[in-house]
C-alpha cells in the first residue's frame, strides 16, 4: 500500500526542518513529493529562504577595541591577588589569579614592596592624575595609575638596571606584588646587564627573558598576540618550546593562536628610533675635523662627551686609537656648546659639531685614514652593543 | 576538532590558565556579543552581557565538568544570565512596541542596521529594513526569540538549542517554526 500522501499541515510543520538541513532522509523525501504538487508550500518555503536572507543581511557585531582588556579587570577586580616570590629572587612566581592579570600585553615587572618608588626621569609624568616633577623619585601604593604625558615621551627608572620609557599616552597600573601592567600605549624597556637575567611576563604564560638588553612591547588590544621588537642585544621569549632567540633587529609575535615561532627582521628605522646612543659622523670642515654627535632616535639621550672619565669619542688614525684627551677637547675651535659645559642631555633631533685640529692630535704631515669611534660608559659587551654603528666610515686627511 | 579544543581550553581554565582563557575570549567574545545582540539591539548592552558572561564562566570554571559541547555550556550562562538580566529596571533596553517609532540614536539600533548599497535611498532602505528585523525580533515572546536567536541568527541545531535552554528538540522545532512564522508575517512586505 502507498504511504499517506504529506498534508499541507504536515509539510509546512517540517519546511523550516527541511531548510535547516534537520530533517530525516525518509520525510525529506515525502515532504519533496508534497513540493511537487503544492504551490502554497512551495510559496512558504521560498518564503523561510527569504527571511534566512534578509537576516543573513544584518552586520555582525565587533566587541569594541579593548574588550579584552576591560575583560581582565573585571576578573582583577574580582579575585584577590597573591603573587610568591620565585627561588631565583628576581624571577617571579605567579599565582593562577595574578596570571590572570597578564595575558592584555602586560608587562610585569618585580619592584621593591608597597609602597613603591620610582624616579621620574625627563618628560611630563602624572601619578594618579597629579603631576610629578621631572627627576623626583615617586611613591605609590599598589593601584595607582602613572600615565605619561600626551605631547612626549617620559622615563621612569625602576630599578638600579632597569628603566623604562612610555610613549606619549601610555598608561600604566601598579599591581600587588611590585608588578607593573601596561593598560593602554606603548612601553620600551632597558636592562643595563648589571644583573641577572630578568624576566618579564608578558602574554599569558610566555616570558620574556632579558639581560642586558633593549627591547619594546606592544600589543594591538583586538589581538591576544604580542610583539616584542628588539633594539639591543637579544630577547630570549619562552613560549613554552625551546627558547627563541630573538636579535637586534629582528622582531617576535607570541601568544595564543600563534604558529610561526621565527623572528623576522624589522624596519632598521623601527629600532634605530630606540637605540640608546646617538648617531656619530665624521666629516672634514677645512683643515679641521668635524666630528657630528646627533639624536636620531625618539627619546632623550645622555652624553657625556667632556667627561675626562667617561670619555666616549675617540679616534682610530690609520688603526691606532687616539682617545681625545682633555685638553683637546677644551681647543674646540668652534662648537655650540661651551667647551667648559657639560651636554647631560640630548633631545630628538638635537645635535652638535665638534671641530678638532688635526695637528692638536699629534697628526703631522701625511695622509691619514680616520674614523671616529663611540664608546659607551659603562662598557656593553660587544654581544648586546647596538644603535648607530660603532665606528664611522672612514674618512681620508690630508695634513700639511 | 574544534569541539575537542574547546573542551581542553576549557579545562585548562579550570586549572587557572588565563592564556586558555583569552584564546576562548578570542574566539566566542563576537558570537557570543552577537547572540546578545540580537536580543537587546544595543551594541554596549550587548558587549557589557558578553563579557558579564565570560566572567561568570571564569568564576565557575573549577565548577566545569566536559559533559558537552563547550558551546552549549557557554550559551547555558549566557542564556541564564540573559534571564537574570531581563527583568532588572533601570536598564537601557526598553520595550518597543511594533506600532511605535523608535528612537535609533539612543538604543545603538543605529549602528548595527545594514549601510549596503550605494545610494542613500538604498542605504535608507536597507537602515529600514534592519529596524524592522530588529523590532520583530523584539515582539516575540521571550521563549520563542531565545530559540529564534540562537537557531536563526546563531545558525545552532536544534538538539544544541534544545540542551542549552533545557527542553525538548520537538519543542525546539515547534518553537522555532512559531518564531519563524512570525517575524515571516510581519517582514512579508520585505519578502518575495
Amino acid at each position: 500500500m502507498a504511504p499517506k500522501a504529506m498534508t499541507c499541515q504536515e509539510s509546512s510543520g517540517n519546511l523550516l526542518a527541511r531548510f535547516r538541513q534537520e530533517l530525516s532522509s525518509a520525510d525529506s523525501l515525502e515532504i519533496e513529493a508534497h513540493l511537487e504538487n503544492c504551490g502554497a508550500c512551495r510559496a512558504e518555503e521560498a518564503g523561510i529562504a527569504g527571511l534566512a536572507e534578509l537576516i543573513s543581511s544584518l552586520p555582525e557585531v565587533d566587541p569594541s577595541a579593548g574588550s579584552w582588556s576591560r575583560m581582565l579587570m573585571m576578573i582583577e577586580e574580582s579575585e584577590t591577588v597573591t603573587p610568591v616570590r620565585g627561588n631565583r629572587g628576581r624571577l617571579i612566581a605567579l599565582s593562577a589569579v595574578l596570571a590572570a592579570a597578564l595575558a592584555a600585553g602586560l608587562l610585569l615587572i618585580l619592584l621593591p614592596a608597597s609602597p613603591h618608588t620610582l624616579t621620574a626621569g625627563p618628560g611630563e609624568i602624572t601619578l594618579n592624575g597629579a603631576p610629578v616633577k621631572p627627576g623626583s623619585p615617586i611613591e605609590f601604593e599598589d593601584g595607582a595609575v602613572i600615565e605619561a604625558g600626551r605631547m612626549a615621551l617620559a622615563t621612569l627608572t625602576l630599578t638600579r638596571s632597569i628603566s623604562m620609557v612610555m610613549e606619549a599616552g601610555t598608561r600604566v597600573r601598579a599591581l600587588p606584588g611590585g608588578h607593573l601592567r601596561l593598560l593602554s600605549g606603548r612601553i620600551f624597556v632597558e636592562v643595563d646587564g648589571s644583573g641577572d637575567p630578568i624576566r618579564f611576563y608578558a602574554v599569558g604564560d610566555t616570558a620574556v627573558e632579558v639581560t642586558g638588553t633593549a627591547f619594546d612591547l606592544i600589543r594591538n588590544a583586538r589581538d591576544p598576540a604580542a610583539t616584542v621588537t628588539v633594539a639591543e642585544g637579544t630577547v630570549r621569549v619562552f613560549t613554552g618550546r625551546t627558547p627563541v632567540a630573538v636579535r637586534k633587529g629582528q622582531s617576535f609575535t607570541f601568544g595564543p593562536g600563534q604558529s610561526s615561532f621565527a623572528p623576522s627582521a624589522v624596519d632598521p628605522k623601527r629600532t634605530a628610533d630606540w637605540c640608546s646612543t646617538p648617531t656619530i659622523l665624521l666629516s672634514r670642515d677645512g683643515d679641521l675635523l668635524r666630528l657630528t654627535i646627533r639624536n636620531d632616535t625618539v627619546r632623550p639621550l645622555a652624553v657625556k662627551p667632556f667627561d675626562p672619565h667617561l670619555a666616549a669619542y675617540s679616534l682610530l688614525v690609520e688603526g691606532q686609537e687616539i682617545r681625545l684627551p682633555v685638553k683637546i677637547q677644551e681647543r674646540m675651535v668652534r662648537s655650540p656648546v661651551p667647551a667648559d659645559q657639560e651636554i647631560r642631555t640630548l633631545d630628538p633631533g638635537a645635535g652638535y659639531d665638534l671641530l678638532l685640529d688635526p695637528k692638536s692630535l699629534g697628526l703631522q704631515g701625511g695622509t691619514y685614514r680616520i674614523r671616529a669611534v663611540y664608546k659607551p660608559y659603562p662598557p656593553l659587551p660587544a654581544e648586546v652593543w647596538h644603535g648607530p654603528p660603532l665606528t664611522t666610515e672612514a674618512l681620508t686627511l690630508t695634513v700639511e | 576538532m574544534d569541539r575537542e579544543r574547546d573542551i581542553n581550553l576549557m579545562l585548562r581554565v579550570k586549572d587557572g590558565d588565563l592564556a586558555a582563557f583569552e584564546a576562548l575570549y578570542a574566539r566566542y567574545s563576537r558570537p557570543l556579543t552577537n547572540f546578545f545582540h540580537r536580543l537587546v539591539w544595543d551594541r554596549c548592552f550587548s558587549e557589557d552581557l558578553m563579557q558579564e558572561t565570560f566572567l561568570r564562566l571564569w568564576r565557575g570554571r573549577k565548577g566545569y565538568r566536559p559533559s558537552g559541547k563547550f558551546t552549549t555550556y557557554m550559551f547555558q550562562i549566557a542564556r541564564n544570565h540573559w534571564l537574570n538580566e531581563r527583568d532588572k529596571k533601570n536598564r537601557r533596553i526598553s520595550p518597543v512596541s511594533m506600532d511605535a517609532g523608535r528612537d535609533e540614536e539612543s538604543n545603538g539600533l543605529k549602528e548595527s542596521l545594514p549601510a549596503r548599497g550605494n545610494g542613500p535611498m538604498t542605504e535608507n532602505l536597507n537602515r529600514e529594513l534592519g529596524e524592522k528585523i530588529a523590532i520583530a525580533v523584539e515582539g516575540l515572546s521571550e521563549k520563542l526569540r531565545l530559540v529564534f536567536v540562537l537557531g536563526q541568527i546563531q545558525g545552532m541545531k536544534y538538539a544544541d538549542i534544545g540542551d542549552i535552554l533545557g527542553i525538548p528538540v520537538g519543542t525546539v522545532k515547534s518553537r522555532m517554526a512559531n518564531a519563524e512564522k512570525t517575524i515571516r508575517g510581519r517582514l512579508s512586505s520585505y519578502l518575495r
